[in-house]
């Protein structure tokens, strides 16, 4: 499974972990690793260290789950990327829009 | 399809089965077409289109070539086969299969199975045939829209000769755009964008980010102001997911330096085309437009002064994410190395493109490819602009002026924070046109006022130097100063003054700027001009001589807090 999210800490910690290709096929599924959760205040936690490729369409679903994780008042975190999935995060700037931990 | 619009062939050369399938298909309300002969079966084929054909493979493998022969006929329409055979051996059923088979019914069968394989057969043509019609219309949705786009987004764009622009979609529809734009001053404006994905949907932004571009470009926005709408437009247009990654080159034709814009994009290459020195990179520094409803953080350009040998290559990502069998990418060493090449044989494109193709062989491309090619020597582009060297010979309007059948005066005041975030110099020239009514002179005097203007914020109301601007490096000092300085306006002030007298078919337009500082040291610029040509080493100094050049009269009272100028056109072109 390309995708999964796992709820820690009375579901205010959703942990996603993606792997493998980070790219349009997996929107549905990206989507429905968080859009359940909707408890205010929700820190969600996208492990990226599985992944090694992303593409802009990914970067659009960033966007999605920041979007979704401003409206329930929550935080995302983009955790531990490799240099290349890196690489298009500093070229896209992410770092202004959320925080990226290496 | 009722049952009975559909039509079914069968061939088979034993007399007995023909006529048990005969009936089991009659039986079903289909129509039937009967046939012992391979031959015979291709002619019935190609006169009566049937939607369905069972073949019996009792004559032997030679029945495989009615069976290739009939899937070629059908072309792109998808008309089932079923081959009817005693036991077969795994190859028999895979030569079956690779002959265009679609099932395969073995002797003896129940007459429920057989006719539940045509039943389920004819579901999957109607699928298919829905997407055939489905994946048309796309494709010819797209070729209109492409028709339209680069009818209205790329037909604009000027200066082909010394801005070469290469683009290959990855599909019909691209989501790159190149747009270049001729500013009211002479400056050119370039700008390469990329929107997410591909196709129809990538390419909703295009039409109003090309309307932007070129209506702010045209009316003397600077760039800044062009990328804050640009950015304003998508946030409001595009889906959360969606946003468009920018570079925007301003090539400032009078000051000689470029300003660099990078969002989201890769790095943009300013080379010595000479010697195929790399001379600077600017990476992106911001987060692609669309995203965020105002730009974050201060955002500026990045100043590079330009010499006549170099050039400005911009590219979207398609080129250097481009991989080849091994799975590696094209890369940014080999497009260094493609560029230097072609500076030396006098083709960049040319030599980007096959490098690109060697590597990547006959590998379909995944993503779209731009590249852009800019040739920085400044005066290439000064014939295309408003600043024209020419000889005057300066006539006196005066005797017209008392003749002045009409005239209208036009006054505005700014200061304050609004010194440092408006640029009133558009609205002015707006006025204008609402009044005068269109006019290529109008590029001329946006020139003016701007110069003017500038000088009287710059060097009036905010005190600066223009020795700082001495040097490149000065230059960014400068304009860095000059950022820091607006932020503690206090209570400066600019006012503009226009009178306008209409003469025959032109016009004598004053002006007048009166600006709240303590005055400035105008005069070595206006010595200087009649001393000689500026050298072109001088930053500084070339607003004024411009200014004198374009404008009849120009002078300078109170220390250089106040200016005067008159500018005069005719109707017919330029003033002789």
């Amino acid at each position: 499974m390309a995708i999964v999210s796992t709820a820690q800490n009375n579901n205010k910690d959703v942990v996603i972990t993606v792997s493998d290709r980070f790219d349009f096929s997996q929107y549905k599924v990206f989507r429905d690793s968080y859009c359940d959760c909707n408890l205010a205040g929700t820190e969600f936690r996208l492990d990226l260290s599985g992944a090694n490729y992303m593409d802009s369409s990914a970067l659009g679903m960033l966007l999605l789950l920041k979007e979704h994780a401003d409206k329930i008042k929550g935080k995302i975190v983009i955790e531990r990327p490799n240099d290349s999935i890196n690489k298009i995060l500093e070229i896209a700037q992410f770092h202004h829009l959320m925080e990226i931990v290496r | 399809m009722s049952s009975q619009d559909r039509h079914i062939l069968i061939i088979d050369s034993n007399t007995d089965n023909l006529s048990r399938l005969e009936r089991i298909i009659s039986e079903e309300g289909f129509r039937v077409t009967a046939t012992k002969d391979g031959m015979q079966g291709m002619v019935k084929f190609y006169q009566d289109r049937p939607d369905l054909v069972v073949i019996d493979y009792g004559d032997g493998p030679s029945r495989l070539d009615t069976c290739r022969e009939i899937k070629a006929l059908a072309s792109e329409t998808f008309v089932p086969i079923i081959i009817i055979s005693p036991y077969l051996q795994e190859a028999d059923i895979n030569r079956c299969v690779e002959a265009g088979a679609d099932d395969i019914v073995f002797r003896p069968f129940s007459t429920a199975i057989f006719r539940s394989k045509i039943h389920s057969l004819f579901r999957i043509a109607g699928i298919y045939s829905k997407l055939y019609t489905l994946t048309a219309e796309r494709q010819n949705d797209e070729e209109l829209a492409e028709g339209l786009f680069s009818e209205v987004v790329e037909k604009g764009n000027i200066a082909g000769e010394y801005i070469k622009i290469f683009k290959r979609s990855a599909e019909t529809f691209s989501g790159d755009v190149q747009l270049t734009a001729l500013c009211p001053n002479g400056d050119i404006n370039v700008l390469l964008g990329d929107f997410t994905g591909h196709g129809l949907s990538s390419a909703i932004g295009a039409i109003p980010l090309s309307d932007t571009f070129r209506a702010m470009t045209d009316k003397g926005y600077t760039s800044i102001e062009i990328i804050k709408q640009i950015n304003r437009k998508m946030f409001l247009l595009l889906p959360t997911h969606m946003f468009l990654a920018l570079q925007m080159v301003t090539l400032s034709v009078a000051e000689g330096v470029a300003y660099i814009w990078n969002a989201g994009m890769e790095d943009v290459f300013i080379f010595d085309a000479s010697n195929g020195e790399l001379k600077e990179r600017v990476s992106s520094f911001h987060p692609p437009l669309g995203i965020t409803n105002y730009l974050i953080g201060d955002m500026k350009p990045r100043l590079v002064p330009l010499g006549q040998n170099d050039r400005i290559i911009m590219y979207s990502d398609g080129i250097v994410e481009a991989r080849n069998r091994a799975g590696d990418f094209f890369g940014e060493d080999r497009l260094i190395d493609a560029s230097r090449q072609g500076f030396t044989h006098g083709d960049v494109q040319g030599h980007i493109i096959a490098a690109l193709e060697v590597f990547c062989e006959d590998l379909q491309q995944d993503d779209d490819i731009s590249l852009v090619d800019i040739n920085c020597d400044v005066s290439c582009y000064e014939s295309l602009g408003a600043i024209k060297e020419r000889d005057r010979d300066i006539r006196s309007f005066d005797s017209d002026r008392e003749s002045a059948t009409d005239f209208w005066a036009w006054q505005m005041s700014i200061g304050g924070d609004k010194l440092a975030r408006v640029n009133p110099i558009p609205l002015i020239i707006n006025q204008i046109q609402e009044i005068e009514g269109p006019s290529e002179h109008w590029h001329e005097l946006f020139t003016v006022l701007t110069e003017l203007y500038i000088n009287a914020l710059d060097h009036g109301v905010l005190g600066l130097s223009s020795e700082l601007k001495d040097s490149p490096e000065g230059f960014a000092l400068y304009f860095t100063e000059k950022e820091k300085r607006l932020r503690n306006i206090g209570s400066g002030y600019v006012k503009i003054k226009l009178e306008h007298y209409s003469c025959g078919n032109g016009g004598s337009l004053a002006i007048t700027l009166i600006d709240s500082g303590s005055g400035f040291e105008f005069s070595p610029w206006i010595e200087q001009e009649t001393v000689g040509d500026l050298s072109k080493n001088h930053f500084s100094g070339r607003g004024i001589k411009l200014v004198s050049d374009l404008c009849q009269s120009l002078s300078y009272r109170e220390n250089g807090s106040v200016v005067e100028a008159v500018y005069q056109w005719s109707g017919e072109g330029q003033v002789n």
